[in-house]
């Protein structure tokens, strides 16, 4: 049986990892959409740097977070620093690129003749981005898999801009680190077990949801 | 009825002496860049209700031209018409001209999506989408695969998809790029006869990429000849077979027999050549606009091998003036599953002819057998 403390870090993990993840889907995905199917200088040089940006070590974000919201910094007056919001910016911070590169390989991979048969029939920019993502849509699965996967297991943003707060800002991987650290290794697997779980959960559903996407494909 | 006169009954209701309707699609001095390849069209236009084919061989810049007509690349130089006006840029121009490409690429949807989704985007009504989508599946023989999810089509089915996807949007012009390259041969008529229905319905301007002639002769009011890039002859399909421009058009229209040949008389349109390489200076005659060719000019003589007939060697033909006659000795005899193509030889010069299998089996041709090879002056066009 899970304990309050477990449950609590379990909810607020979901909570923050879900907030964060739905924000970088919602820039991420049209701006890979966007660069997917731009054609300048600005929108190679954009992904280029989504590209580089998927291997952002996340505590470098939780230091620039830091630094802006801290009291003295120049979003101090917010008081955000060491709460839930801080560690959902920070996640969003860490999901966006590898979302917006994602999207981009999952449109990219439909190839050059679709867009340009779309542009044929007559779709405007957002009606063939829009086409181009749903056409994706599989493939876009497996970005929310990947960038889930990630925001839940990340664990030096949310140290840093929330600050393992018991009961307000600990989440799993913090109070595990906190288990371990206090030679509480029983405490740290079965924090690592719901890790866990809540990895295999994940990638479940997805999965039943791409199998659903090829019946449906398939059926006469 | 004539694509032109359809082009006339405008608004004013075709009025005698009224001013003909503009082109619904035309390019003037356009140049497009693909990479290092340059595409060239001086002029090119498309009436309401006609149907224009662009033919070429692989590589000359066919499809390049489809999508600059259709706005899917940019010109690097000249304008786009549209109904006489300046064509409209990007979106506005898209959809007055549709363009289906050579692959049909439908969406991971059903068939009914992927007809009616272009129709969503011009913001049509969903019981307009629904008449739309039914009318013209049913014009291409797919009404019944309307609920079948796109990747559950085979092959021939997804190209009929693809038509009808097109002409559900009822453009002012419809593109379509190789619309038979993804059919088996068996399946082609078929759906060339559908096709050419469709487009009649439709009324749309059409212009159709392809590099097959049988398509091109079947398929086009008139014909558009594209070689390296460049336009190198319009006209209607049989004055493109018949009188090819130049004799890199006259090798893409099937013209097998070139000679080179140099004029000895002319007299009114008919003119006589000397053959060169044909034994004892044999001479055909051919038609050609009267004064255009004095004595001496060096000319290529064209000759089509199915304007070709041969006979018996010992056979009694009517003395007509203006028919050929060689005498000739067959050098191989070729089955295809059309016709019999039969290569003969005059002293040094080669002459290829296409008969049918019953009349090749009635002449008994074998190689090394005698024949005597006819065709008509008017059949004999001279490229100078």
């Amino acid at each position: 049986m899970l304990d309050a403390e477990v449950l609590r870090a379990t909810v607020t993990s979901l909570r923050v990892s879900t907030t964060a993840l739905l924000l970088a889907l919602g820039a991420g995905v049209p701006l890979g959409a966007l660069l997917a199917t731009g054609r300048g200088r600005a929108a190679r040089a954009a992904e280029t740097a989504a590209g580089a940006g998927m291997g952002l070590p996340p505590v470098l974000v939780g230091l620039v977070v830091s630094m802006l919201l801290w009291r003295s910094g120049p979003l101090g007056r917010l008081g955000l620093m060491y709460s839930v919001t801080a560690m959902v910016v920070a996640q969003a911070i860490i999901g966006l690129p590898i979302v917006t590169a994602l999207t981009v390989a999952a449109v990219g991979q439909l190839g050059p003749e679709l867009p340009r048969q779309l542009r044929g029939l007559g779709a405007g920019r957002w009606q063939l981005r829009w086409a181009l993502l749903r056409e994706a849509r599989l493939p876009l699965v497996a970005v929310v898999l990947a960038v889930a996967g990630r925001l839940l297991g990340e664990v030096g943003a949310v140290m840093m801009v929330g600050g393992n707060i018991a009961g307000e800002t600990r989440v799993l991987t913090t109070a595990l680190v906190l288990e371990v650290r206090m030679g509480h290794f029983d405490r740290g697997l079965e924090l690592g077990a719901v890790l866990l779980g809540l990895s295999v959960a994940l990638s479940w559903g997805l999965q039943r949801l791409g199998r659903h996407g090829r019946v449906a494909r398939e059926a006469p | 009825m004539n694509a032109r006169a359809a082009a006339g009954t405008s608004e004013d209701g075709g009025r005698a002496g009224a001013r003909p309707a503009p082109p619904v699609l035309e390019l003037r001095e356009a140049r497009v860049r693909r990479g290092d390849f340059i595409v060239a069209a001086a002029h090119l236009e498309v009436h309401a209700g006609e149907r224009l084919v662009v033919m070429g061989p692989n590589g000359a810049g066919k499809s390049t031209l489809l999508l600059a007509l259709g706005g899917l690349v940019p010109l690097q130089a000249g304008t786009r018409w549209l109904d006489g006006r300046r064509a409209p840029p990007g979106r506005a121009l898209r959809r007055a001209v549709t363009t289906a490409l050579q692959q049909p690429l439908l969406l991971d949807a059903s068939v009914r999506h992927n007809v009616e989704l272009p129709l969503r985007w011009r913001g049509l009504g969903a019981a307009e989408r629904a008449a739309r989508a039914e009318r013209w599946l049913a014009a291409l023989g797919v009404a019944g695969l309307a609920a079948r999810h796109a990747a559950a089509l085979s092959g021939g089915e997804r190209q009929r998809v693809h038509l009808a996807r097109a002409l559900a949007t009822e453009p002012r012009a419809l593109l379509l790029d190789e619309p038979f390259a993804a059919i088996d041969a068996p399946g082609r008529p078929g759906l060339r006869a559908d096709l050419a229905r469709a487009l009649a319905a439709s009324g749309a301007a059409a212009v159709i990429v392809t590099h097959d002639r049988e398509e091109a002769i079947a398929l086009g009011d008139r014909m558009a000849v594209m070689l390296r890039g460049t336009l190198r002859q319009v006209g209607t399909p049989a004055e493109v077979f018949r009188a090819p421009a130049d004799l890199e058009v006259a090798a893409l229209v099937g013209v097998e027999n070139v000679w080179a040949a140099r004029v000895v008389r002319a007299e009114g349109d008919l003119v006589e050549v000397a053959l060169e390489g044909a034994a004892g200076g044999a001479t055909v005659r051919a038609l050609a606009p009267a004064g255009t060719l004095a004595p001496g000019a060096a000319v290529h003589a064209c000759l089509r091998p199915d304007d070709v007939l041969l006979f018996a060697a010992d056979a009694r033909l009517d003395a007509a003036s203006a028919r050929n006659r060689l005498g000739v000795r067959v050098d191989a005899v070729a089955p295809s599953d059309r016709h019999v193509r039969v290569t003969v030889r005059a002293g040094a010069l080669g002459l290829v002819a296409y008969v049918s299998r019953a009349a090749a089996d009635e002449l008994a041709l074998r190689a090394g057998g005698e024949a005597l090879a006819v065709f008509k002056a008017a059949s004999v066009h001279l490229v100078t």
